[in-house]
C-alpha cells in the first residue's frame, strides 16, 4: 500500500542522514585567513613579516619628548620626576606618560620600553624559528634575520634601560616553556652583551641598499649600533660594577666612523646659519638628505601625522636650565661671555646666543601660523608653560596645522648624533683629538655659524652642570644637549651619566623671567595666574619650588603581578 | 457635492474594492477546493459496517454521519471493488440490511434505518463571543462528522443538516459549545471564553505539547500581549512578561535591538559580568533569526524553553535556553483582513542636568587649584577676563559676545557662552509611527496569512535627522493536498533603511554611536561663534556643526527567509515533517564624509574640520547565506486507554557562509558627490572576510505518560559542530524530566473543582556550549548593529578557534612609499579546547484553583556551567601574547520564577479583569572552579568570586584639613599630595597607609567587598481590564535590589580630564564652607577620590510603568455600519512613570550614563478588522 511505502521510505531516509557521522560537512577551514603552516615560503612573506617590526621605531617627533628630564617644564608635572608615581598592577602594552610615549595620529611614538611588553620580543623570535624553510638564498634570508635582530636588540636595549636587568628570551616559546616563562632576570651585562651580538649580525648582514626603499640599511643598522654602545660604555664607566666599559665605546667609534668614512652622509645646509638648522626639522621629503641616515616619511593622502599643530599648543616648555645653556656667539657660557645681556626681558635673553637658540625657542618675530607673529612670550596660554615655547618642528604652515594633515617627515637617524657619539666616545675613550672634534663638532658648528670648539683654548664653565667632568666631555655634551633638545635623549642622558640629580636643580622647573615691566605689557588677566619666584622666574609648579632626585628613579618598576606570578622576578631598589 | 455625498461615494469604492478582494479570496478557496475523490478501491473480507465506512472515508472526500448504537455490527461482508463510485458500492452495502442512505452537500452521507424518513433542512444560525459580537470564523461542524462550515463576517452560518443533528461549534480560545438543530428555526449560539490555561498547547522543541503534560521549566506569552501596543520591537514587548527571560533594551537608538538571557549567567567572558553575554538560542518558526528583524505584530506566541530538560532537543546551542517564536497562520474561515496603526512620540526618560557656565569654570578652576596645590593634573585654567565676559554673557546673552579673540592665539575665540548642550541636542519629542495590514483566512484545505508592516522611527538627537524605517512583509499559504500530505511556504522579507549622520563611522560628535553625549563639550562653548559661523574650532566636536555638514551613512539590510516544509501522515499516530529553510542576508552600508571649514575670529579660515577630511566614501557590503535542514518524525498515540505514548526521531544540519566586502575610497573629484567611482584616491582601500560554519544533530525524545497522572519524558542528542578539531568534533546531550500531576490522583476527586490543577515538575539535563568562539562569546553580531544574535560571528578566530591564522594589517610607516602592509603573528591557540558543559536542575510545581481563576507556576532551578572556556593559568608577561583558553572554570547559580494569575469577571460579567504577578531571581552566579589565577588576583575570576561584585574601600568622610591628609600614606591610590576635602578611606588592615595591598583576594589592602552589582528579584504586575467596550491594560516592571557604582565623569566631575563635563548633580561638592558635601574636592583626574567605596554604591531598585493603555472598541452599530467587523482605538504611554532613589540623571533600567537614553513615549492607534 502506498502509505505504508512512504513510511519505508521516510525511516530509510532517516536512519541514513543520522546514523552516518558527518565530517566532509563538518570540516570547515578559514577561508580568508593565513595559516602560519603554509607561509614564509618566499622573500615577499619574508619582508610581509617583517614589516610588522616597523612600527617600533624610534621616530624623533619632539612631542612630549625629554618631559622627563632638567630641558623641559610641562604644564603637567612629570610624574616620575616628581616622585608620585606609583607602581603599576599589571603589565599594560602603552608605555608610561612623559617619557616621550606619546599617540599622535599614525605617527606613533614607541617610548623609552617602560612598559614591559615582550609582543615584539615574541615576533622577531616566531619569524627566527620559522624563517629558514623559504626557497631564497642565504643572503636574502640573512637580510631579514639581520632586520629582526636589529628591533629584538633595540628592544630588549630599551628594556634594560627602563628596568635594568630583564628576562633575556632569545626563542620562540609557548604557554607551556616552564624554564623561560619562570626565569630570573637576566644580568644588565649580559644582556647587553647579546644585543651588541644581534647588532653586529645586523650591521654584517643587512645591504647598503635596502631591497624596498624605506626599509632598513647597514647605515641605519650602524647608527643603532652606535647610539646603544655610546649608552652602555658610558653607563659602564659611571656607574661602579658595570662591566668593562672600553669595547663599547670603542663599538661606538668604529660604528659612526663606518657611517662617516662611507661619504653618503653630510649635513644639510643651505649656507643659511639663520635658518637652516630650524628648517631641517620642517622638510616635506627627507628621503635623499644627506643628514638622513634612516627617515620616517609622511605622504599626503598616503600616511600623515598631527605633530605639526600640537606643537603649537602642548603646553610644555624648556626649561630656565636648558635656556642657559646655550653658549653666546663668542663660543663662551653665559657665565664667561661679555656678549651676554641678561634676561630681564625675553629679546635680551635671545641676544648674542647660538643661532640654535631662536631656532628652538619662538623669539620675537616667530611666526606661529600663517602670519601670526610673536611678540612676547605667550604665557598663561596653552602654548607654552615656562615661556620658552618650543618650536622645533613646528612651521607656520596651515597645510600642516590641520588636524592629522601634516606631512613632514621625521627622523630615526640624524647624521648630527652620529658626529656626536663619534666625539663623544672618543672623548670618554682618552682618543679625542682636534681632529676628532672638527671632523664632528665643528661640523655642526658651522653650519649654524657658530665658533669652533677648540680643545687647547677650552675653560671650564663655572655653572657646568658637570664640575667633576673634565672641561672636553663637559662641553661635548653641552653641545649635544643643543644639538638634540627635544630629540628624547636627555634622560637616558642622565641616566648614563649617572647624572639625575640635575634635576635637583630650581631652574629645571623654572621659566623665564617675568619682571613687573614686563608682566605690565601683558593683558591683566592672562597673567594674572602666574606664580614668580623671589628673583621673577615663573614658577610652572606653584607649590614645589624643588625636585628631590632618587637613585630608584633610573629604573622603572615592575608590574606587581610580574612579581605574584614569578617568584623569581624581584622588584627594583627602591619602589 | 455634499459632503455626505462624497462621504457615501467614497464608502461605495471602498466596498466595491473589498468585494473584489473577497471574491478573489473565495476563487482560490474554491480552486483549492477542487479535489474531490468520489471513486474507492476496497478489499476487505468479513468487514462490519463500520470498517467499511471508515475504509470509504479515508480514500474518499466523504463523510459519514450515524448513530453507533444504531447500525448493524453483526453483519459482515466481504468486498472487493476496483476504482468504484462510492455510491454504488453504498447501494450494494446497504441493499437488504434495513438501512438508507442519503448524500447531503458537502459530502456528507447520513445512514439511517430504513423505515427513518431523513429530512434536510437548511439551518441557519449566528454565534456570538461573550459580549454579544459576531464571532467570524468559527467552525460548525455535525457531531461525529468531519467536516462543517465556518461563520461569516457576521458570524452567520448556513448549513444543510438532517432533524435532530447535533452541532458543534469551536473556535480558539472559546469554550467548545454542542447544540442539538430541530427544525429551520434560525438559531444563536453564544461561546464562552475558555478558561482551561491547561488546556492549551505550548510550542516545543520539533511540535506541540498540551501545558498540561508539560514536565519542564517552560513558559509562552501568547501574541496578544504585545500586538495590543504599539512596540519598537519584539524585546520591548517582551520585557517582564516572562518570569527570568531578561530583556536588555541596549538602549533608545532607532535600530538598536534589544539581546535576551534566560536566568543569568551560565558562563564567563573575561572582563564583563553583563548579563548578555549568554543568550538563549532563539528560533523564529523553527529556524535561528534575529528576533530584533521580525515585525512584533506578526508574533502568534513566544515561548522559553528555560531548563536542560527541555532545551536538550536543541543541543550544543540551547545551553543557555531556546526562545520559540512561532509567527501567526492563517486560520480557516473567511477572509480577514486587519489593519493596526499607531503614532507615537517619544523622548529619553531621563535627562542629564549639565552645569551652566558659571559652576563650570567655578570647578575648573578649583580642579586646576587643587592640581597646582598637590601636583596632580593641571592645565590652562579659566581667566578673570573669561569668568567676567562668561558672568556677561549670562547675564544678557544677546548683548554679550559668547566668545572673544585668544591672547594665546588671536584668530581663535576663547569661549564664555552659556550652552546647555542637552536641550540643544535633545529639544523635544520624536515622532515614531507603524502600520500593518494582513489578509488571512482559509478552506478546509488551504489557510493563507499575508501581511505587511511597516515601522518609521526618528531618532532623538534632532540635528542627526535619523531616519530608520524597516517593511516587513511575509506571506504564509499551508494547504493540505490529500489526507496524508500537507505542504507548507513560509516567505518573508525584512528590509531595513537607516540613515544617519556618517559620523558614527568616525566616532567622533559620537552621540549618535551609542554613547550618547560625548566629553569636550563645555557649556561655555556656544552653537554659533559671535560671527555666526559654527563654533567648534577643531578643539572641540560640535555636534551641530558635524550632523549638518559631514555627510550621511546609509545602511540597507534584506533578511530573506524562505522555508518550505512537508507534514506527511502516512498513517495513524505518525507524522513526519521535513522543512528546508534558505536564509541571505545582504547589507549595503554606504558612508560617506564632506569635510569642512572651521572659522575662528571674525570668519577667519581656520582650518579644515580634522576628522572628516579627507573626502571620502566607504562601502560595506555582507552576504550571509543560511540554510538547514529539519526532518523529524512523531508517534503518538494512547494504549489500553492509560498509557499516552509519544516518541519523534530526527535530525538537524545547519550551514552558514557569511561574506563580507569592504572598500574605501578617499579625495573624491566631487566631495558633494558621493559615489565610489569618483575619486583620485590612489590607493583605495579594499578589505573582506568569508567565513562558513556548519552543525548537524541528531535527536530523540520520548513521553510517556500513565492514566494522565505520571509523566515522563527522556531526551537525547547527538551534535557535531564545525567549531571543534577533528578529535572533538561530536557531543551527546541527554536529559530527563518527570511530573507528577496531583489533581488527576482518585484522592483530589472530591476537589477538583476547587484544586483544577496540581502538578509538581522535576527534571535534570546536560547540554554542552558550543558559542564559545575563544573567549569572546560576543552577540555583538554583523547584523548592522542590532545586537545579533551569537552564532553569527564572522571572524576566523570565532569560526576555528581552535586553528591559529596569522592576522593582516599595515603599520603607520612607509615602505616602497605606501603603509607596510603585514602579516603579523599568530597567537596561541589550545588543541585540548572543548564544549563547556552546562547541567540545570530545575523543580517546579504548576497549580490552577477555583475553576481555573486563579492559576501559575513557580520553579527552582540550579545551574552549573562546567569547563567554561577561560583565560588559561596566567603567565609572566614575558609569554608575549594572551595565553590561549583552556577549559579551566566552573560556576553556579540558582534561581526561582514564579508568576501567578488571577482572572474573574465582576458587575454581571460586564467587568473582565485578570492580574498576572511574575517574580524572577537568580543568585549571584558563583565561580566554583578557577584554576588560572593561583595569586587570586582581583583582576581576573577568582574561586569564591561571586560575579558582580565591587571590591571597594569604605569611604569615612573628608579629610577637615591638609595636614590630616598628609598624615595618612594615600600614595597608592593617587601620587599627588592629598588635601582636606579629598577622601578619607578607612584603613581596614591597621597599617598606617591606604593601599590596594597586592590587589588579590588574599591580601587586598584597605579593600572589602562592598556590595554587588547584579540587579535581583525582578518582578512584572500586570492589570487587564474590560468594560462594555473600554479596555484597560497596564504593566508594571522593576527590580527590587540592584546596586550600581556609577565610575563615569558624569558622576565624578571631571573623572577622566579636563574635558569631561560636570553634571549639576556634582555640584555639591565640597569646599571648607561646605564640608559635608555629597562630593569630595573637585580635581582632574581625581583618581584618589574616585575610588570604588561604599558612600557612592548607589540604590537603582526601580519599579517603573512600562505601559498604561486605554482601548475603545466601536460598538457594533457603528462599525456596522462602516461594514467593518471591529474597530478599536487606544492610546498608550511607555515608560512614564519611575519610581526609584537615583538620581534623575540616570535611568535605572540602563544604568550607565552614556548611552543613547530608552525612551518614553505616548502612542495613538488604530486596529480595524474587515
Amino acid at each position: 500500500m502506498k502509505s505504508k511505502n512512504i513510511i519505508y521510505i521516510i525511516c530509510i531516509f532517516l536512519i541514513a542522514v543520522t546514523s552516518c557521522k558527518r565530517d566532509s560537512f563538518l570540516d570547515r577551514a578559514p577561508l580568508s585567513s593565513i595559516s602560519p603552516q603554509t607561509f614564509f615560503k618566499n622573500e615577499t612573506d619574508l619582508q610581509l613579516y617583517c614589516n610588522q617590526y616597523y612600527s617600533n621605531l624610534p621616530i624623533q617627533t619632539f612631542l612630549r619628548a625629554d618631559d622627563n628630564s632638567d630641558d623641559k617644564a610641562n604644564q603637567t608635572i612629570n610624574a616620575l620626576l616628581a616622585n608620585t608615581y606609583t607602581v603599576p598592577s599589571g603589565a599594560s602594552t602603552g608605555d608610561i606618560p612623559g617619557t616621550g610615549a606619546y599617540s599622535a595620529g599614525t605617527a606613533t611614538i614607541d617610548g623609552t620600553g617602560t612598559n614591559w611588553n615582550f609582543a615584539l620580543i615574541r615576533a622577531c623570535n616566531f619569524f627566527l624559528a620559522n624563517y629558514s624553510r623559504a626557497q631564497v638564498t642565504d643572503a636574502v634570508k640573512n637580510n631579514y634575520v639581520g632586520e629582526t635582530l636589529f628591533f629584538r636588540a633595540n628592544d630588549f636595549w630599551k628594556k634594560v634601560k627602563a628596568f635594568g636587568d630583564v628576562p633575556y628570551i632569545n626563542k620562540y616559546i609557548t604557554d607551556t616553556s616552564k624554564s623561560y616563562l619562570y626565569a630570573a632576570r637576566m644580568p644588565h651585562q649580559q644582556v647587553m652583551d647579546s644585543v651588541l651580538k644581534d647588532l653586529n649580525f645586523a650591521v654584517d648582514n643587512i645591504p647598503v641598499s635596502p631591497s624596498q626603499p624605506g626599509r632598513l640599511t647597514k647605515y641605519a643598522a650602524l647608527a643603532l649600533k652606535a647610539r646603544v654602545c655610546l649608552w652602555e660604555g658610558t653607563y659602564r664607566k659611571y656607574f661602579a660594577n658595570a662591566g668593562d666599559p672600553t669595547p663599547y665605546l670603542q663599538g661606538a667609534v668604529d660604528a659612526a666612523e663606518q657611517i662617516m668614512s662611507s661619504g653618503t652622509f653630510h649635513l644639510y645646509t643651505t649656507g643659511n646659519p639663520q635658518k637652516d638648522y630650524y628648517n631641517l626639522f620642517i622638510q616635506e621629503e627627507l628621503q635623499g638628505n644627506p643628514e638622513a641616515i634612516l627617515p620616517a616619511r609622511y605622504l599626503p593622502s598616503i600616511l600623515t601625522n598631527d605633530i605639526d599643530r600640537q606643537l603649537g599648543q602642548n603646553g610644555d616648555g624648556y626649561s630656565k636650565d636648558f635656556a642657559r645653556s646655550f653658549l653666546c656667539t663668542d663660543g663662551l657660557p653665559y657665565s664667561l661671555s661679555p656678549l651676554y645681556k641678561g634676561d630681564d626681558t625675553p629679546d635680551d635673553e635671545a641676544t648674542n646666543r647660538d643661532p640654535r637658540y631662536p631656532q628652538q625657542i619662538a623669539t620675537r618675530g616667530f611666526d606661529l601660523l600663517n602670519g601670526d607673529l610673536i611678540t612676547l612670550p605667550r604665557i598663561g596660554t596653552t602654548n607654552t608653560s615656562t615661556g620658552y615655547q618650543c618650536i622645533k618642528g613646528r612651521s607656520n604652515s596651515l597645510a600642516a596645522w590641520n588636524a592629522g594633515q601634516s606631512t613632514y617627515d621625521f627622523f630615526i637617524f640624524r647624521y648630527a648624533e652620529t658626529l656626536l657619539i663619534d666625539a663623544e666616545a672618543h672623548a670618554e675613550l682618552g682618543s679625542c683629538t682636534q681632529t676628532t672634534l672638527d671632523n664632528t663638532i665643528n661640523l655642526l658648528r658651522d653650519r649654524v655659524g657658530m665658533p669652533h670648539m677648540v680643545i687647547a683654548s677650552l675653560v671650564k664653565d663655572p655653572k657646568s652642570d658637570f664640575p667633576g667632568v673634565p672641561v672636553l666631555i663637559d662641553e661635548i655634551r653641552r653641545e649635544r644637549r643643543i644639538e638634540l633638545g627635544s630629540e628624547g635623549f636627555r634622560f637616558d642622558d642622565m641616566h648614563r651619566w649617572n647624572a639625575g640629580s640635575l634635576i635637583n636643580n630650581p631652574e629645571t622647573i623654572l621659566g623665564m623671567k617675568l619682571t613687573p615691566e614686563l608682566k605690565a605689557q601683558y593683558p591683566a588677566s592672562q597673567v594674572s595666574s602666574i606664580v614668580v619666584d623671589a628673583n621673577n622666574y615663573i614658577r610652572v609648579y606653584p607649590n614645589f619650588t624643588t625636585r628631590v632626585w632618587s637613585d630608584k628613579l633610573y629604573l622603572y618598576p615592575i608590574p606587581t603581578q610580574e612579581i605574584t606570578l614569578n617568584p623569581a622576578i624581584k622588584q627594583n631598589p627602591g619602589w | 457635492m455634499g459632503v455626505m455625498e462624497k462621504y457615501w461615494l467614497l464608502k461605495s469604492i471602498l466596498i466595491m474594492k473589498l468585494t473584489l478582494l473577497l471574491i478573489l479570496v473565495f476563487n482560490l478557496n474554491v480552486v483549492a477546493n477542487g479535489f474531490s475523490q468520489t471513486r474507492v478501491t476496497l478489499n476487505l473480507k468479513a468487514a462490519d459496517f463500520k470498517k467499511v465506512i471508515t475504509s470509504i472515508e479515508k480514500q474518499s472526500s466523504y463523510h459519514f454521519v450515524y448513530s453507533e448504537r444504531k447500525i448493524p455490527v453483526t453483519k459482515k461482508v466481504d468486498i472487493n471493488v476496483q476504482n468504484e463510485e462510492v455510491s454504488k458500492v453504498l447501494d450494494d452495502l446497504m441493499a437488504n440490511s434495513g438501512f438508507k442512505y442519503n448524500e447531503l452537500a458537502n459530502h456528507l452521507i447520513v445512514i439511517t434505518k430504513a423505515d427513518v424518513q431523513v429530512t434536510v433542512s437548511p439551518v441557519t444560525g449566528t454565534v456570538l463571543d461573550e459580549k454579544g459580537a459576531p464571532l467570524p470564523g468559527a467552525t460548525v461542524k455535525i457531531k461525529g462528522a468531519k467536516t462543517g462550515t465556518a461563520t461569516d463576517i457576521n458570524g452567520v452560518f448556513k448549513l444543510d443538516v438532517p432533524d435532530n443533528t447535533t452541532l458543534v461549534i469551536t473556535f480558539l480560545g472559546y469554550e467548545e459549545k454542542e447544540v442539538v438543530v430541530s427544525g429551520t428555526a434560525p438559531i444563536t449560539v453564544s461561546l464562552s471564553p475558555s478558561g482551561k490555561s491547561l488546556n492549551e498547547v505550548v510550542v516545543v522543541g520539533y511540535g506541540t505539547q498540551k501545558k498540561v503534560n508539560l514536565t519542564g521549566a517552560i513558559a509562552t506569552v501568547s501574541g496578544e500581549k504585545i500586538e495590543s501596543r504599539p512596540i519598537v520591537n519584539l524585546g520591548d514587548g517582551l520585557e517582564g512578561l516572562i518570569p527570568n527571560l531578561n530583556v536588555n533594551m541596549n538602549s533608545g537608538q532607532p535600530g538598536v535591538g534589544a539581546t535576551f538571557n534566560v536566568r543569568g549567567l551560565t558562563t564567563l567572558a573575561p572582563g564583563t559580568t553583563n548579563l548578555t553575554t549568554t543568550s538563549p538560542l532563539i528560533l523564529v518558526d523553527g529556524v535561528a533569526r534575529d528576533p530584533n528583524l521580525i515585525d512584533p505584530n506578526d508574533v502568534e506566541s513566544v515561548t522559553v524553553l528555560k531548563d536542560a530538560a527541555s532545551s536538550a532537543i536543541y543541543g550544543s546551542r540551547a545551553a543557555n535556553g531556546v526562545m520559540l517564536i512561532t509567527t501567526k497562520s492563517g486560520k480557516k474561515g473567511p477572509a480577514k483582513l486587519s489593519y493596526s496603526g499607531s503614532y507615537t512620540i517619544s523622548r529619553p526618560t531621563q535627562l542629564v542636568d549639565q552645569v551652566n557656565s558659571d559652576d563650570y569654570i567655578k570647578m575648573f578652576n578649583y580642579a586646576n587649584r587643587s592640581g597646582q596645590q598637590s601636583g596632580g593634573y593641571t592645565t590652562s585654567p579659566f581667566t578673570t577676563q573669561d569668568s567676567t565676559l562668561a558672568a556677561a554673557y549670562r547675564a544678557n546673552p544677546s548683548a554679550n559676545p559668547a566668545g572673544y579673540p585668544d591672547p594665546g592665539n588671536p584668530k581663535k575665540y576663547r569661549y564664555v557662552g552659556n550652552t546647555d548642550w542637552i536641550k540643544v541636542l535633545y529639544p523635544g519629542w520624536a515622532p515614531q509611527q507603524q502600520h500593518n495590514v494582513s489578509l488571512s483566512g482559509g478552506s478546509d484545505n488551504t489557510t493563507y496569512n499575508a501581511g505587511m508592516g511597516y515601522f518609521r522611527q526618528d531618532g532623538l538627537e534632532k540635528s542627526a535627522n535619523q531616519v530608520y524605517q524597516r517593511y516587513t512583509p511575509s506571506i504564509k499559504v499551508n494547504t493540505d493536498v490529500n489526507k496524508w500530505l500537507s505542504f507548507n511556504v513560509n516567505l518573508s522579507l525584512t528590509h531595513i533603511s537607516n540613515d544617519q549622520p556618517a559620523t558614527t563611522r568616525i566616532n567622533q560628535g559620537g552621540p549618535i554611536n551609542g554613547g550618547w553625549l560625548e566629553s569636550g563639550l563645555p557649556p561655555v562653548m556656544p552653537v554659533y561663534n559671535p560671527d555666526g559661523n559654527y563654533a567648534g574650532q577643531g578643539n572641540y566636536s560640535n555636534p551641530i556643526a558635524i550632523n549638518d555638514l559631514s555627510g550621511r551613512d546609509i545602511d540597507s539590510q534584506n533578511d530573506f527567509w524562505s522555508t518550505g516544509r512537508v507534514i506527511l501522515k502516512p498513517v495513524d499516530h505518525l507524522t513526519v515533517v521535513a522543512d528546508y529553510t534558505w536564509n541571505s542576508f545582504t547589507e549595503f552600508d554606504k558612508a560617506n564624509l564632506i569635510p569642512f571649514n572651521e572659522y575662528g575670529v571674525d570668519g577667519q579660515f581656520l582650518d579644515i574640520f580634522p576628522w572628516t577630511n579627507p573626502s571620502q566614501v566607504s562601502e560595506n557590503r555582507q552576504n550571509n547565506n543560511y540554510t538547514s535542514l529539519n526532518a523529524y518524525a512523531t508517534y503518538e498515540n494512547t494504549f489500553a486507554k492509560k498509557h499516552y505514548l509519544k516518541a519523534l526521531v530526527g535530525y538537524n544540519q545547519e550551514y552558514n557562509h557569511y561574506q563580507l566586502s569592504n572598500s574605501l575610497a578617499k579625495n573624491l573629484i566631487d566631495p558633494t558627490l558621493p559615489a565610489i567611482g569618483l575619486n583620485s584616491d590612489s590607493k583605495p582601500v579594499v578589505g573582506g572576510t568569508e567565513t562558513e560554519s556548519a552543525l548537524v544533530g541528531t535527536f530523540a525524545r520520548l513521553n510517556y505518560i500513565y492514566d494522565g497522572k505520571y509523566l515522563l519524558e527522556v531526551n537525547g542528542r547527538y551534535d557535531g559542530s564545525s567549531r571543534f578539531p577533528a578529535n572533538d568534533k561530536y557531543t551527546f546531550s541527554p536529559s530527563v524530566s518527570v511530573g507528577w500531576n496531583i489533581a488527576e490522583e482518585g484522592f483530589m476527586k472530591n476537589i477538583r473543582n476547587t484544586v483544577n490543577e496540581l502538578k509538581l515538575r522535576a527534571s535534570y539535563g546536560q547540554l554542552p556550549d558550543q558559542l564559545t568562539p575563544g573567549y569572546g562569546k560576543s552577540i555583538s553580531g554583523t547584523n548592522g548593529g542590532t545586537g545579533a544574535i551569537a552564532y553569527n560571528n564572522i571572524n576566523a578566530t570565532a569560526q576555528y578557534p581552535y586553528i591559529p591564522v596569522m592576522p593582516v594589517s599595515t603599520v603607520p610607516y612607509l615602505i616602497n612609499s605606501q603603509p607596510g602592509i603585514t602579516v603579523t603573528t599568530p597567537g596561541l591557540v589550545s588543541p585540548n579546547q572543548t564544549w563547556e558543559r552546562v547541567r540545570t536542575t530545575n523543580f517546579g510545581l504548576d497549580y490552577s484553583f477555583l475553576n481555573d481563576r486563579l492559576n501559575g507556576s513557580f520553579d527552582y532551578f540550579i545551574n552549573k556551567t562546567l569547563g567554561i572556556l577561560v583565560n588559561s593559568v596566567q603567565l609572566p608577561a614575558v609569554l608575549g601574547t594572551a595565553t590561549p583558553p583552556g577549559n579551566l572554570a566552573d560556576i553556579k547559580s540558582s534561581g526561582y520564577e514564579f508568576s501567578l494569575n488571577w482572572r474573574d469577571k465582576a458587575l454581571d460579567g460586564k467587568l473582565q479583569y485578570s492580574i498576572t504577578v511574575t517574580m524572577a531571581n537568580n543568585s549571584n552566579s558563583t565561580v566554583t572552579k578557577y584554576s588560572s589565577n593561583p595569586t587570586q588576583s582581583l583582576s581576573d575570576f577568582r574561586v569564591g568570586e561571586q560575579l558582580g561584585e565591587v571590591w571597594g574601600f569604605e569611604n569615612k568622610g573628608y579629610y577637615q584639613t591638609d595636614a590630616q591628609a598628609q598624615a595618612i600614606n594615600n600614595s597608592a591610590l593617587a601620587g599627588y599630595k592629598w588635601l582636606a576635602g579629598d577622601i578619607r578611606y578607612a584603613d581596614l588592615n591597621g597599617d598606617g597607609k591606604i593601599d590596594y595591598g597586592d590587589k588579590t583576594a588574599i591580601n587586598p589592602g584597605d579593600m572589602k567587598i562592598i556590595g554587588n552589582q547584579t540587579p535581583h528579584n525582578r518582578f512584572g504586575l500586570s492589570l487587564n481590564a474590560s468594560y462594555a467596550n473600554f479596555d484597560f491594560t497596564t504593566f508594571f516592571q522593576g527590580v527590587l535590589q540592584h546596586r550600581f557604582y556609577p565610575n563615569e565623569y558624569v558622576f565624578y566631575a571631571f573623572r577622566d580630564d579636563e574635558y569631561s563635563i560636570p553634571s549639576q548633580m556634582s555640584t555639591n561638592y565640597w569646599t571648607p564652607q561646605n564640608p559635608n558635601a555629597f562630593f569630595p574636592r573637585v580635581r582632574f583626574s581625581g583618581g584618589g577620590n574616585e575610588q570604588a567605596q561604599d558612600k557612592y554604591l548607589l540604590n537603582a531598585a526601580y519599579a517603573r510603568v512600562k505601559q498604561i493603555t486605554l482601548g475603545y472598541t466601536l460598538p457594533k452599530l457603528i462599525s456596522g455600519k462602516l461594514h467593518v467587523q471591529k474597530v478599536r482605538v487606544y492610546v498608550t504611554g511607555a515608560n512614564l512613570f519611575t519610581i526609584t532613589s537615583l538620581d534623575k540623571d540616570y535611568d535605572p533600567e540602563v544604568v550607565g550614563f552614556n548611552t543613547y537614553p530608552l525612551n518614553k513615549s505616548v502612542s495613538f492607534g488604530i486596529q480595524a478588522t474587515l
